[in-house]
């Protein structure tokens, strides 16, 4: 008998206990989850505010910096790495006149990203053009970065998305992820060493990238296979895997440029397609 | 006496007509390929490049005299040991038919002096006619198109050669596509000794190339062992001379099986002429 009282005061107190989980249940678990929501979307509201001042911060600095590139002349280091494309690496002048001049100028032919290095940072120098968006905080090279995605506010543009990677004191790219829409994705990694500059008569510091190594999509390069057929060798001499000098991985093409910075605003650039035109 | 008999066949293979149709043919040849890539060689070049240039940008004209240079070479290689056998397939067997060999070998030169002479005309022959395709081919073309970086299609891909290293390699080239194209005049001046008219050695040193470069081409288990020790799977060996890095244990290799062909071919000619019995 008092077994089974005491089974059915268990199985009373049991269906209790579920009935009063699931109407508790049912009476908070959403308000909970709002309060969570409320709570999560107030504390990222303050970090983001946080991080956005820091963005904007940032991208203010990198575009007045920016601002004072007008005239460059420099001699570049090429090496591509492309599938299937073999190219030495190569030495040759290039030379930037904003807004839009570039040219580098090369005893050889060759193999260069299609985005020149300079358009970025040319579009960056107005910030009417954009609108900049803190996404977190990344270490790029042991370095922290702020993410920062870059909206073109020109929606029918070339410009789709541009992600940037900012180094939080510097304000320093360290790395780039820029989508165009005819150009596709392309990734750039920046590399800074001693070249901090300070344009003459201003207190403007411009700190070029030492390097820069882009990285493309090589999925859809293909060379003819009519032509590259080679009749006189066997499968196995033709076709043997070449070393890929940049370490770019399958399906990608990467381009390293290294600079000498030899004329900032020193009226190079100018002169050369001064004398360009002339020609 | 071999030098003056070298002098005298040369002199002969220049008194044929027949002997400056391949010249004609290279000078008309080289001129419409100059004149199609001159006027549309932007196009071809795309083809080659089309995919590459969507993501890259390459800096400097591909289109320039090396290019064209190998182009027309490439081309034109493959026509050559008609030409070449066209002339060297007549030197005994023209004599024979002229009715002129049997006095040829009553002269106090032996009768191996004589051939080794056919086959020094022959050789000399070839390289004045391979001279002649560089002028035209490379000389010309850089004259038209300029200098500059020689990008070369092959099984690797796309390999690009800086300016300053195309003109020894083509020099190399040259040297090696003699060989082979000598090996071509072996085998015609061989046949010649075989026969008593030039048709027979001409059309069988051609058939003899297609034969040899179908078995090449055939991907047949069977010709796998046979492909590497027929001269024409060589033939283009001096393309190779333009691979970086270059392949010169394969470059030797070709240049081992050439020069065994030559001295086959030649030592058999030699055996057979010594014995043979000249009757016209």
């Amino acid at each position: 008998m008092k077994n089974t009282q005491r089974i059915s005061v268990g199985l009373m107190l049991s269906f209790g206990f579920f009935a009063v989980m699931k109407a508790d249940a049912n009476a908070w678990n959403f308000p909970f989850c709002d309060v969570r929501y409320e709570e999560n979307y107030g504390g990222n509201e303050l970090l983001d505010n946080d991080l956005q001042k820091d963005a904007e911060r940032l991208m203010e600095k990198l575009a007045s910096r920016l601002a004072g590139l007008r005239d460059l002349q420099a001699t570049v280091h090429v090496q591509a790495d492309v599938p299937r494309v073999k190219v030495r690496p190569l030495t040759a002048e290039m030379f930037f006149l904003a807004p839009n001049r570039f040219r580098i100028r090369s005893p050889r032919l060759a193999l260069l990203p299609r985005q020149n290095p300079m358009e970025l940072f040319e579009f960056l120098k107005g910030p009417q053009n954009y609108r900049a968006l803190a996404m977190g905080q990344e270490k790029v090279r042991n370095q922290v970065c702020l993410v920062v995605n870059v909206l073109p506010l020109d929606g029918g543009g070339d410009w789709q998305l541009i992600r940037l990677w900012i180094h939080s004191e510097t304000a320093r790219i360290y790395r780039a992820e820029m989508t165009r829409r005819n150009l596709g994705t392309v990734e750039a990694g920046y590399f800074y060493g001693s070249n901090s500059r300070t344009v003459p008569g201003s207190n403007i510091h411009q700190d070029l990238p030492d390097s820069l190594l882009f990285e493309l999509d090589a999925s859809m390069m293909k060379l003819p296979k009519a032509l590259t057929a080679d009749l006189h060798r066997s499968n196995s001499q033709a076709g043997t895997v070449a070393v890929r000098p940049l370490g770019a991985p399958d399906g990608k093409a990467r381009v390293a440029m290294g600079f000498r910075w030899n004329s900032v605003n020193n009226g190079a650039a100018a002169r050369f397609f001064g004398a360009q035109k002339q020609d | 006496m071999w030098w003056a008999s070298l002098y005298n066949e040369s002199i002969k293979i220049l008194a044929k007509p027949r002997s400056y149709l391949g010249f004609l043919a290279i000078t008309l040849l080289v001129g419409v390929i100059l004149l199609a890539l001159a006027l549309d060689g932007e196009s071809y070049l795309d083809f080659v490049t089309g995919s590459l240039e969507q993501n890259l940008m390459i800096e400097g004209s591909m289109l320039n005299g090396h290019l064209v240079g190998f182009i027309v070479l490439q081309m034109l290689v493959v026509h050559l040991p008609l030409l070449v056998a066209l002339v060297t397939g007549d030197l005994i067997s023209g004599e024979a038919a002229m009715g002129t060999l049997r006095n040829l070998v009553t002269r106090p030169l032996s009768r191996r002096s004589l051939l080794l002479s056919k086959y020094g005309a022959a050789a000399v022959y070839t390289m004045v006619l391979l001279i002649w395709l560089g002028l035209m081919a490379v000389g010309v073309a850089q004259w038209i198109f300029g200098p500059g970086d020689l990008a070369v299609l092959s099984g690797e891909g796309l390999q690009i050669l800086p300016s300053v290293e195309v003109m020894p390699r083509f020099l190399q080239a040259f040297a090696l596509a003699f060989l082979a194209l000598y090996t071509v005049a072996a085998i015609s001046v061989t046949f010649s000794c075989l026969a008593d008219n030039s048709i027979g050695p001409i059309v069988g040193t051609m058939a003899l190339i297609m034969v040899f470069t179908l078995i090449g081409t055939l991907d047949v288990p069977l010709f796998e062992h046979v492909r590497p020790f027929l001269f024409t799977t060589h033939m283009a060996a001096w393309r190779s001379l333009f691979l970086d890095p270059t392949p010169w244990s394969d470059i030797l290799f070709s240049i081992g099986v050439l020069t065994v062909h030559c001295v086959a071919l030649m030592g058999f000619g030699l055996h057979y002429f010594d014995r043979k019995d000249i009757l016209t």
